[in-house]
């Protein structure tokens, strides 16, 4: 039995992957902005005794694709050339979707319409008979409401249908005109007649793409046409459709496709009412209003990140009070030894620590999934338009950056939405700026330790300092290594759109599922290196004889010369310094040692050194590093959190602190974003270029932050 | 039966376009790419828009075909619009006109 393979083409944002998804089963990550899928994809499913291929791609326009997503669309439909090829169109905005239907239905593969959101234009008041635009169109029209699941067996049915009658299959053709088409006919019959290979598309097709002057089509005729006859007759048609009209083929053509489709909708679609939603208007002006925007924006950012902290605030002690009572029993239960230690001080204090930041992570995915899902994202970037365009980037860029909070990854590969390749490399040069979720746990935990009541405002500086260095940067970058205009800029606003419970569940549960994942696999592992590098080698002689201290201790509290409480306070101490001697003597103190020179004069010792260093795996590791160097060695049932011990530690001022997160912000992407930096710019020096520079970069500003601050005696 | 289009016949370009009137698209300065963006994008001549968003700097916000588009102001500068007479201006920004 054969497979049918499909491909779910449309504009951006019209609803594909909600399709793919309910189609497959998938949980692919849909959103309310042009560009959320930048990659095509692949999933298979069975339907009445038949197995099908289904493949999401990106969104596009048109077929004349200019960025990275849309050339991978167009590739596709042109060149893989799927059996059948599912056209979703946003029934609320037909007239500009069908556009792309017109070019689709002119090439070989047979076009099947998926009127998808249809409820949504009825409630706009604008009623379409799919019967009646089938008929018009030639081509099957199915009624879809992807978030609904509605019409998806329909839809199905339709496909089977057409790619197994494939004869059956007339659709309407554009009709451009007399002198056009009589152009067009005779570019047909020279391209019919010559022994060129067509790979299976239409003439007329061919023809068309001729007369357009399309750089593929004409380059490829022009390779396999040996005395150049066709090229030739194709440029004297060109200029006579141009003299003749005033105006290019290329044009004429878009004209009559919209002549056509505006034909086709006066048939098909009534208008009921004129049902506008006036407050959501008014909400949607003041979102992009030209004075008001950029407020907005600050205050949501703002909410954001105090949300994320304010609400998180109580769940993440839970978490913390139970990974403390977990440590209190392991330890009651555990003899002292190498395995406790490995457990406890190593994989519990290392994945506990970032366990604890779960709540945090989840909210901070969910804030960012409502931004996206509502369509705010986009206005965001027509607000940042005028300040981008100053700097040297347009509004566009902003889309791949908000994207960043949550993580860098998606927001390298969404820069692909960039058309201009400079304008792509310094939006990806700076998206590692706009912090992402794998920082925020040190934040939380320093923020937390050092200023446990204005903890979501430092939190909030450090991110608004993160898109006050990326616009510098920009600036920067545009003024030295990538200098240049950016390409123009024009951008859909899509509908604002409540989102659904059902998408923010699915938000959250991937999110924390993500997250888990990581510290269970790469938070783990390192975890493991980290305690084994700072356990081994084993010190055996010390400066001085600790347990003989504890035991004269002891006994002077046994004489009544000291309380309790004082005896408690100086075995601690003894014991803690036992356990930095221990540590210092160990591998990991070393390199410490060797690398401290260089942090000094950012405030931080070696351990935070390390914590930086280990942060190379994946950001998270930074918190779950610190929580081992704390971890390790320490016995005490009933130890504190590790934000105490943090805020105790006669080592740390709030000063360095601060400098430790700045360095946090700025210094180079985790190894997975880095890979993918490499991929996406396909460059090496490039990706170089952005370890060193971001690096170099978060060093300075810690410098300024710690020795400024000394100065000004904030120290 | 439909009323016939009809503008006041002066072209102006889109930058300099007002907030909440109605306008015909009448050409574009641009090159090959941006014609073709703008076009698959709605944006030919003879479509009708609405200005919705223009402080005088920064990008244009307008309807065009059920769908709101922000322009870049350099963009704007190379598009050509016309006013259309109020009588016809909502009339024609209806789908299935």
């Amino acid at each position: 039995m054969q497979t049918i393979v499909f491909a779910l083409a449309g504009n951006p944002n019209s609803g594909k992957t909600t399709v793919f998804n309910n189609l497959t089963g998938a949980n692919h990550h849909v959103g309310n902005y042009p560009g959320v899928t930048v990659e095509k994809k692949e999933g298979s499913l069975s339907f009445r005794g038949r197995r099908l291929t289904v493949v999401d791609l990106p969104g596009t326009y048109s077929l004349s694709a200019y960025s990275i997503e849309e050339i991978i669309a167009r590739n596709f439909v042109i060149e893989n050339k799927p059996d059948v090829v599912v056209n979703i169109v946003d029934a609320s905005n037909i007239e500009r979707s069908l556009y792309l239907s017109t070019q689709l239905m002119e090439l070989g593969a047979p076009v099947v319409i998926a009127l998808n959101m249809a409820d949504m234009a009825d409630r706009r008041g604008v009623t379409i008979d799919e019967a009646r635009l089938s008929q018009l169109l030639g081509i099957p029209v199915v009624r879809t409401v992807g978030s609904k699941r509605i019409g998806m067996d329909e839809l199905l049915q339709a496909v089977i249908d057409t790619a197994e009658n494939r004869g059956a299959y007339r659709p309407a053709m554009v009709n451009y005109g007399r002198e056009f088409e009589s152009e067009l006919a005779e570019l047909m019959h020279l391209v019919e007649s010559g022994d060129i290979p067509l790979n299976g598309h239409r003439p007329r097709w061919v023809a068309l793409k001729l007369l357009e002057d399309d750089a593929d089509v004409t380059g490829y005729i022009s390779r396999h046409d040996s005395d150049g006859h066709i090229a030739d007759s194709a440029r004297e048609g060109r200029n006579r459709i141009q003299t003749l009209f005033g105006d290019t083929p290329a044009s004429l053509i878009s004209d009559r496709r919209y002549g056509f489709i505006n034909g086709a909708c006066a048939e098909a679609t009534t208008l009921t009412s004129r049902r506008r939603n006036g407050l959501v208007d008014k909400i949607d002006l003041a979102m992009i209003h030209p004075i008001l925007g950029l407020p907005i924006f600050a205050f949501l950012m703002w909410l954001m990140f105090n949300l994320t902290f304010k609400l998180g605030e109580k769940p993440m002690s839970w978490i913390e009070d139970g990974v403390s009572a977990v440590s209190a029993l392991l330890k009651t239960f555990l003899p002292e030894g190498i395995f406790s230690s490995l457990l406890i001080g190593g994989i519990l204090s290392g994945v506990g620590g970032v366990i604890i930041f779960l709540p945090n992570i989840i909210l901070l995915f969910l804030a960012i999934a409502v931004l996206e899902d509502t369509g705010y994202i986009a206005r965001a970037a027509f607000v940042m338009d005028r300040l981008m365009h100053k700097i040297g980037l347009h509004g566009k860029s902003f889309i791949p950056m908000l994207i960043g909070f949550g993580c860098s990854v998606p927001a390298l590969m969404g820069s692909r939405i960039l058309e201009d390749k400079k304008d792509r490399l310094v939006t990806m040069h700076v998206t590692t700026f706009m912090s992402c979720g794998a920082r925020l746990p040190v934040y939380i935990l320093l923020a937390g330790a050092f200023w446990p009541r204005h903890a979501g405002n430092v939190i909030f500086s450090i991110y608004a300092l993160g898109i006050v260095t990326a616009v510098v940067m920009i600036k920067l970058l545009r003024a030295t290594r990538f200098r240049g205009m950016s390409a123009p800029f024009i951008m859909e606003l899509p509908p604002f759109r409540l989102p659904t419970f059902r998408s923010l569940l699915i938000h959250g549960w991937e999110r924390a599922w993500l997250y888990l994942r990581k510290a269970g696999t790469i938070v783990l592992g390192i975890s493991i290196i980290m305690w084994f590098l700072m356990t081994f080698p084993q010190k055996t002689t010390f400066r001085q004889d600790y347990p003989a201290l504890i035991d004269s201790v002891t006994v002077v509290y046994e004489t009544g010369a000291i309380t309790l409480q004082e005896m408690d306070g100086r075995i601690a101490e003894y014991k803690s310094a036992m356990a930095a001697e221990r540590i210092e003597y160990s591998f990991a103190g070393h390199v410490g040692r060797f690398i401290e020179p260089a942090i000094k004069p950012l405030g931080f010792d070696w351990r935070l050194g390390v914590a930086l260093f280990s942060g190379f795996a994946a950001k998270e590791v930074v918190v779950a590093t610190m929580g081992t160097t704390y971890g390790v060695g320490d016995t005490d049932k009933d130890s504190p959190t590790l934000r105490q011990k943090l805020a105790q530690d006669p080592m740390y001022t709030p000063l360095a602190a601060y400098a430790f997160l700045v360095f946090v912000l700025l210094y180079m992407p985790c190894m997975t974003a880095m890979s993918v930096f490499l991929r996406e710019s396909g460059s090496f020096k490039e990706l170089l270029f952005q370890i060193g520079y971001t690096t170099a970069l978060a060093w300075g500003m810690a410098f300024v932050v710690f020795q400024g601050g000394k100065l000004l005696g904030l120290g | 039966m439909k009323p016939a289009i009809s503008d006041n016949g002066k072209a102006i370009l889109l930058s300099e376009a007002a907030v909440g009137k109605a306008y015909v698209l009448d050409g574009c300065e641009g090159g090959r790419h941006l014609r073709e963006k703008i076009n698959a994008m709605g944006l030919n001549s003879g479509a009708l828009l609405k200005i919705i968003l223009n402080p005088g700097y920064g990008p244009v916000g307008l309807e065009v075909r059920q769908t709101k588009l922000g322009i870049g102001r350099g963009m704007a500068m190379k598009i050509r619009v016309k006013e259309l007479d109020p009588t016809y201006a909502d009339y024609r920004l209806c789908p299935g006109r």
